[in-house]
C-alpha cells in the first residue's frame, strides 16, 4: 500500500518529489562544505572540495529517479511533450509525414473495413457468438436440413431460409419486392423481436398448412404501407394470392445476407399457394437451402460439426440407397461444415478464395504502406542531419543513447499515431466512396445493403498495430543513425548543415529507389488492365448492341400455370412484333453481357460419355471465369427469332422455330467453339448431347440443329467459351424466374418503352415490365464495375507514386541544400546555371531510372500472375510498360525541377562565405 | 547504469539499515557514521548513498520524514520500519554466515 502511495505521489506530485530529492542534496553539500570549513578551509575551497566530493548530481537525481519506479511514464510523458514540441516546430515536416502515413494508413484500413464487414464481424443480433452457419461448397438440401434440426441436439434451434422475388400488389400499385422464403423458427432462432405485430409460429410453416402470412421489412412498411400504425391485418397480394402482414421488423434488422435488400418474409409452406403445380418443396433432397442455427450454450464449434457429421454420413448414406434405385450418379456429400456465421454466405472455397483476394488486397495495400513509410523514413533521416547538433547536446548533457533512441521512436509513434487517425477518417471516407461508386447506377439499393463499416474493436485494434509497427519500422534506423553521433565534431561544427558525402545519401537513395520500383510495379498491372478492356471494347462482343432495348419480364408474377404463362408470353411476343419501327424481337432468360448467367450439365452423347465429358467442357489456358467443374456449360434458353434479333450470324444449320416445343424432339444450337470441339473436323450438326435436368438429374439426349458464331457472354473481355442456346418452348421455364424481352428497333428509347408497355397491358393488365433500357447501357454498368476496380488499381499506385515523387523531391531538396559551398564552387569556376541545373537533375532522373528499371523488371517476372485477366495484351506488354516509364520520368522530373532551379540561385559569393 | 561501489553488492543496503537502528537521521549523518564506524575503511559514495536510501524508502524499509536539522535548517531524516527491522535481522544473520564462511576458506586454504 505504502508503495502504491508512493508511486501515485512520484507521478502526479513530480514537481514536488523533485524539488525535494533537489533540498535532501542540497543539505548534504551543505553539511560537507560545513566541515569543510570546520576543517580550515577558506570558503570557495570548501565548496569546491564539497562538490567535487559529491560528484556528478544529475546521475544521482536521474539514478533516485529510477527507483521510483515510474520513470518510464515520467519519460514518456516528457518525450511526449518534447516530440510535440518538436513536430509543431516544423509543422511541414509534420504535415507530409501525416499525410503520407494517412494514405498508406488508409488504404489499408478501407480494405481492411471491408474484409472485417464481410469475414469477421458477427451479425448485429442478440448472442450472436451462438449463431452458425452449415454450409461447405454446397448449401444443404431441405431434407439435409430438417434432419439437423431433428437429430442434431447441439443447437436450441436451426432456421432456414431462400431468397425468391414477387411483384408485390398492393393498394393498386406494383413493384418487385425482394421475398425471403423462412422456416417457422427463423425470428425465433436470429433472436429478432418484430416492430409491430408478431412474427411466424412454427405451424404456419406447416406442409399441410401453408398459411399467407407475411413479416414486413421496416424499409417496406415506411416506403409502400406509409408506416400505418395498422399495417398488421393489413392484406397484400404476391401473383394474386393475398398475404396477411403479422408483423414489422424492427429498423435495424436487414437480414443476415450480404448486400441482399429483404423487403418481406413468408414462410417456406407459403411457396406452394405462389406455385401450386411445382414447388421446390416438391423436391427436398434437391432444393438447397440457407441453414443458420443458434448453439445451444456450453456447446463449442468442435461440438457441433462433430454433431452434424454424424447426421450428415448418415443423410449420406440414405442418399446413396436412394441414388443406386434411381441410378443417378449425382453428388452424395452432404454439407457438414459449421462456422460462425457473418454478414457472407460463404462456402468452404468461397472463403479460401475470398481469403486470396485478402491476401493479395493487403499486399498491394502494403506496398503502398511501404512507400509511405519510406517516405517518412526519409524525411526523418534528413531531418536527423539537422537535428546532429541537438542530439549531441543532450548525449554531451549525460542523456544515454537508448534514451535518445526512445525519444525520437516516440516521436515517430506519434507521427504514425496521427497517421493512423487520420488514415482511419479516409478509410471511412474511402470505403463510402466505394460503395457509393459500386451502386452508383441504383442508389436506393444503397440503403439497404447490410454491409457495416463502422468502426468497431477490430478496426480500431488493426489500425493500432498497423500505427505501432509502421510507427518502429520508419522510425528505428533514422533513430539508431540520429543517435551515433560523434559528440565533439558535432558540437564544434558552426553549422547543422554539413557536406554529405555520398556514401551518407546510399541508404535514402536506396529508399527512393525502393518506392519509385514500388509505384511501378502497382502502376503497370492498371496499365495492361485499362489497355486490356480497351481492345476489348473496341473489338466488340461478337454482336451488335446499337438499336437493341432489353426489359425485364417476369410472366411467373402473374401466378398462372406454366401453359397459360406461356401463352402470355407467345402473345406478348406477337404483340410486340407488331409494334411500329420493331425490326425484331425476342425473348430470353439471360441477356449476355448483362450479368446474368445459366448453367446446365451437358454431356457429349455417343462414345464414352463421363470421359468424353469431363474432356470436353475443361477449358484450357484457364480463364479465370472458365467453368472448371467438368460437363457444365453455360447455357441461354431463347425464344424464336433470337439470333436475329441479337445479330449473331448463322453459320451452319438452321434457327429454332416455333415447332420446337414440348411434344417435337429436342434440339440445342451451339457456338463455333463448342461445335469444333464436338467434331474438330467434321460437321457438328447431328452430334447429340446429353443434357441433365437440374432438378432431378434425369438425362435426356438433345441433337445439334445449328451453329452460331462466337460472341461474348459473360465478360467483354472472356476467351471464347463454350455456349449452347436451347429453345424456350422446350425447356421448364419456373426455374429461372424473370425473362429478358429484347427487341431490335429503331426509333427513341421513350417511343419504345411507350410501345412494349401497351402491348404488355394489352396482353394482360396484370402483366407489369419493368424498365426497358437501352442494351448498350447495360453492357455500360457491367462493365463498369470492372473499369471501377481498374480505376481504383491506378489511384493506388498514383497514389504510391506520389509518395515516392514526394521522396524523391526530399532526396534531391536535401542534397542541393548540402552542397551548397560545391556548387558555389562550381559556379565560381564557372559552371553555368544551365549546367548546374542539367547536373541535379540528372542525380534525380538516376534514381529515378534506378527505380523504374527495377520495378519493371520486377513486373515482368510478377504479371504473368495476371495473363488469365488480360485479353488480347501480353503480360509484358512493351507499349504499356514504355509508357508507365515515361510517366515516371516526367513525375521524376517535375519532383526534381524545384531542387534543380534552387541549386542554380546558389551566390557563389555567399556559399563560399558560409564556412 | 554501471554502479561502482566501494561495497560489495547488497552490503550498503544493510549498512544502512544497521546505522537507523541507533535512530532516525539524514543521508549526511549516515555517511559519516558508516565512516567512523568503520574507522575510516570504508567510505559510502553520495552517488550511491542517495538512490540506495530512495530505493529502501520504496521499499518500505525505511521510511522518511522531513524535519529539523542541528542548526535549525529542513534536512530528510530517514528512520527503520518494521519491516525494515525483520530484514536487518535477516539480513545481518545471513551476512555473518556468508563472513564466516568465507573466513573459513581464506584460513583453510
Amino acid at each position: 500500500m505504502r508503495a502504491l502511495k508512493r508511486r501515485v505521489r512520484a507521478l502526479f506530485r513530480r514537481a514536488e518529489m523533485e524539488g525535494e530529492l533537489e533540498d535532501e542534496l542540497r543539505f548534504h553539500i551543505e553539511k560537507e562544505i560545513e566541515q569543510n570549513l570546520a576543517r580550515g578551509m577558506n570558503p570557495d575551497e570548501a565548496r569546491r572540495a564539497a562538490l567535487l566530493e559529491f560528484g556528478g548530481a544529475e546521475r544521482i537525481r536521474e539514478e533516485c529517479r529510477d527507483v521510483r519506479g515510474v520513470r518510464w511514464l515520467q519519460d514518456l510523458l516528457q518525450d511526449l511533450r518534447y516530440a510535440r514540441r518538436v513536430l509543431t516546430k516544423s509543422p511541414a515536416f509534420t504535415l507530409v509525414s501525416v499525410l503520407s502515413l494517412a494514405l498508406g494508413i488508409g488504404v489499408n484500413a478501407a480494405v481492411f473495413g471491408f474484409v472485417n464487414a464481410v469475414m469477421l464481424r458477427p451479425l448485429p443480433l442478440p448472442r450472436h457468438e451462438e449463431l452458425v452457419r452449415i454450409q461447405d461448397d454446397n448449401l444443404p438440401a431441405y431434407s439435409d436440413y430438417i434432419a439437423f434440426d431433428e437429430r442434431a441436439e447441439v443447437f436450441r434451434g436451426l432456421a432456414a431460409y431462400d431468397f425468391d422475388g414477387y411483384q408485390l400488389s398492393a393498394g393498386g400499385s406494383t413493384a418487385r419486392a425482394e421475398v425471403v422464403l423462412a422456416s417457422g423458427n427463423y425470428f425465433d432462432v436470429l433472436g429478432v423481436r418484430p416492430a409491430l405485430g408478431r412474427t411466424f409460429t412454427p405451424d404456419e410453416d406447416g406442409r399441410n398448412n401453408p398459411t399467407p402470412v407475411a413479416v414486413i421489412s421496416h424499409g417496406l412498411w415506411q416506403g409502400r404501407f406509409g408506416a400505418d400504425p395498422a399495417v398488421v391485418g393489413k392484406t397484400f397480394q404476391l401473383r394474386r394470392v393475398s398475404f396477411t402482414i403479422i408483423g414489422v421488423a424492427p429498423r435495424e434488422f436487414t437480414g443476415v445476407s450480404l448486400g441482399r435488400r429483404h423487403d418481406l418474409w413468408i414462410p417456406f409452406a407459403a411457396e406452394a399457394l405462389l406455385r401450386p403445380e411445382e414447388n421446390r418443396l416438391k423436391h427436398p433432397d434437391s432444393y438447397q437451402v440457407h441453414v443458420i442455427g443458434r448453439l445451444r450454450p456450453e456447446v463449442s464449434l468442435a461440438q457441433a460439426q462433430a454433431a452434424v457429421e454424424v447426421v450428415a454420413a448418415q443423410q449420406d448414406q440414405a442418399r446413396q440407397v436412394q441414388l443406386f434405385t434411381e441410378s443417378s450418379d449425382g453428388q452424395s456429400d452432404t454439407p457438414r461444415e459449421v462456422s460462425r456465421a457473418t454478414a457472407a454466405e460463404m462456402g468452404t472455397q468461397d472463403r479460401q478464395q475470398s481469403w486470396f483476394v485478402v491476401a493479395a488486397m493487403l499486399t498491394v495495400m502494403g506496398l503502398v504502406l511501404l512507400v509511405a513509410c519510406a517516405n517518412v523514413a526519409n524525411l526523418l533521416l534528413g531531418r536527423a542531419a539537422e537535428r546532429r547538433r541537438e542530439i549531441a547536446m543532450r548525449l554531451a548533457l549525460g542523456a544515454s543513447r537508448a534514451r535518445i533512441v526512445r525519444q525520437l521512436l516516440t516521436e515517430s509513434l506519434i507521427l504514425s499515431l496521427l497517421g493512423a487517425a487520420a488514415g482511419l477518417l479516409l478509410s471511412r471516407w474511402a470505403g463510402d466512396l466505394l460503395l457509393s461508386l459500386m451502386y452508383r447506377h441504383s442508389p436506393a439499393e444503397l440503403a439497404t445493403v447490410t454491409l457495416d463499416l463502422s468502426l468497431d474493436w477490430r478496426m480500431l485494434l488493426y489500425t493500432l498495430l498497423m500505427a505501432g509497427s509502421t510507427g518502429v519500422a520508419f522510425g528505428l534506423v533514422p533513430a539508431l543513425r540520429a543517435s551515433k553521433v560523434d559528440v565533439i565534431s558535432d558540437l564544434k561544427a558552426e553549422t547543422a548543415v554539413r557536406s554529405p558525402g555520398h556514401r551518407r545519401l546510399t541508404f535514402r537513395n536506396a529508399l527512393v529507389v525502393t518506392q519509385i520500383a514500388i509505384s511501378t510495379l502497382l502502376l503497370i498491372p492498371a496499365g495492361l488492365m485499362f489497355k486490356s478492356i480497351r481492345l476489348a471494347e473496341s473489338s466488340g462482343y461478337g454482336f451488335p448492341v446499337a438499336d437493341r432495348y432489353v426489359a425485364a419480364v417476369d410472366l411467373e408474377a402473374l401466378g398462372y400455370d406454366e401453359r397459360r404463362r406461356r401463352l402470355v408470353g407467345e402473345q406478348l411476343l406477337g404483340q410486340v412484333r407488331e409494334l411500329p419501327g420493331i425490326r425484331s424481337a425476342t425473348m430470353s432468360h439471360i441477356v449476355p453481357l448483362t450479368g446474368g448467367t445459366m448453367v446446365v450439365t451437358l454431356e457429349v452423347g455417343e462414345e464414352s460419355p463421363g470421359q468424353q465429358a469431363a474432356d470436353v467442357f475443361t477449358e484450357n489456358g484457364a480463364s479465370v471465369y472458365a467453368l472448371d467443374q467438368p460437363g457444365s456449360l453455360y447455357l441461354n434458353n431463347v425464344e424464336t427469332g433470337y439470333f436475329e434479333t441479337m445479330g449473331l450470324p448463322l453459320v451452319a444449320g438452321r434457327d429454332f422455330t416455333e415447332r420446337d416445343d414440348a411434344t417435337a424432339p429436342d434440339v440445342v444450337v451451339v457456338n463455333e467453339t463448342l461445335a469444333r470441339r464436338l467434331a474438330p473436323t467434321g460437321q457438328a450438326l447431328g452430334r447429340r448431347l446429353i443434357e441433365r435436368d437440374p432438378m432431378t438429374a434425369k438425362p435426356k439426349s438433345v441433337e445439334v440443329v445449328g451453329v452460331v458464331s462466337d460472341s461474348k457472354y459473360i465478360w467483354p473481355s472472356e476467351r471464347p467459351r463454350y455456349f449452347a442456346y436451347r429453345p424456350m418452348r422446350q425447356t421448364v421455364q419456373n426455374q429461372f424466374g424473370a425473362m429478358h424481352l429484347t427487341v431490335y428497333a429503331v426509333g427513341d428509347l421513350a417511343t419504345i418503352s411507350k410501345g412494349v408497355r401497351a402491348a404488355a397491358s394489352a396482353v394482360d393488365p396484370e402483366l407489369s415490365v419493368e424498365g426497358v433500357t437501352r442494351l448498350d447501357e447495360l453492357i455500360e454498368r457491367r462493365v463498369g464495375e470492372t473499369k471501377l476496380v481498374i480505376w481504383a488499381a491506378a489511384a493506388v499506385g498514383a497514389l504510391a507514386l506520389l509518395l515516392a515523387a514526394i521522396g524523391l523531391y526530399g532526396v534531391m531538396a536535401y542534397s542541393v541544400a548540402g552542397r551548397t559551398k560545391e556548387l558555389g564552387i562550381r559556379m565560381a569556376l564557372g559552371a553555368g546555371r544551365g549546367r548546374v541545373r542539367r547536373m541535379i537533375l540528372a542525380d534525380g532522373l538516376a534514381l529515378a531510372a534506378a527505380g523504374t528499371l527495377t520495378g519493371l523488371l520486377v513486373s515482368a517476372a510478377c504479371m504473368r500472375l495476371m495473363r488469365s485477366m488480360l485479353y488480347g495484351v501480353s503480360d509484358i506488354d512493351p507499349l504499356t510498360y514504355a509508357a508507365v516509364a515515361i510517366f515516371l520520368t516526367v513525375v521524376a522530373l517535375v519532383a526534381c525541377y524545384v531542387p534543380a532551379r534552387r541549386a542554380t540561385k546558389v551566390d557563389p559569393m555567399v556559399a563560399l562565405r558560409y564556412e | 547504469m554501471d554502479k561502482k561501489t566501494d561495497l560489495l553488492q547488497g552490503t550498503l543496503d544493510l549498512l544502512i539499515m544497521k546505522t537507523l537502528q541507533a535512530g532516525p537521521t539524514h543521508g549526511w549523518d549516515i555517511a559519516q557514521r558508516i565512516r567512523q564506524l568503520s574507522r575510516e575503511v570504508l567510505s559510502v559514495n553520495q552517488g550511491s548513498l542517495y538512490p540506495a536510501l530512495h530505493r529502501l524508502e520504496a521499499q518500505g524499509r525505511i521510511a522518511a520524514e522531513w524535519g529539523t536539522s542541528d542548526n535549525n535548517r529542513q534536512a530528510k531524516f530517514y528512520k527503520l520500519t518494521a519491516a525494515g527491522r525483520r530484514q536487518l535481522t535477516a539480513d545481518t544473520e545471513s551476512w555473518e554466515r556468508f563472513a564466516q564462511a568465507v573466513s573459513l576458506i581464506l584460513e583453510g586454504a
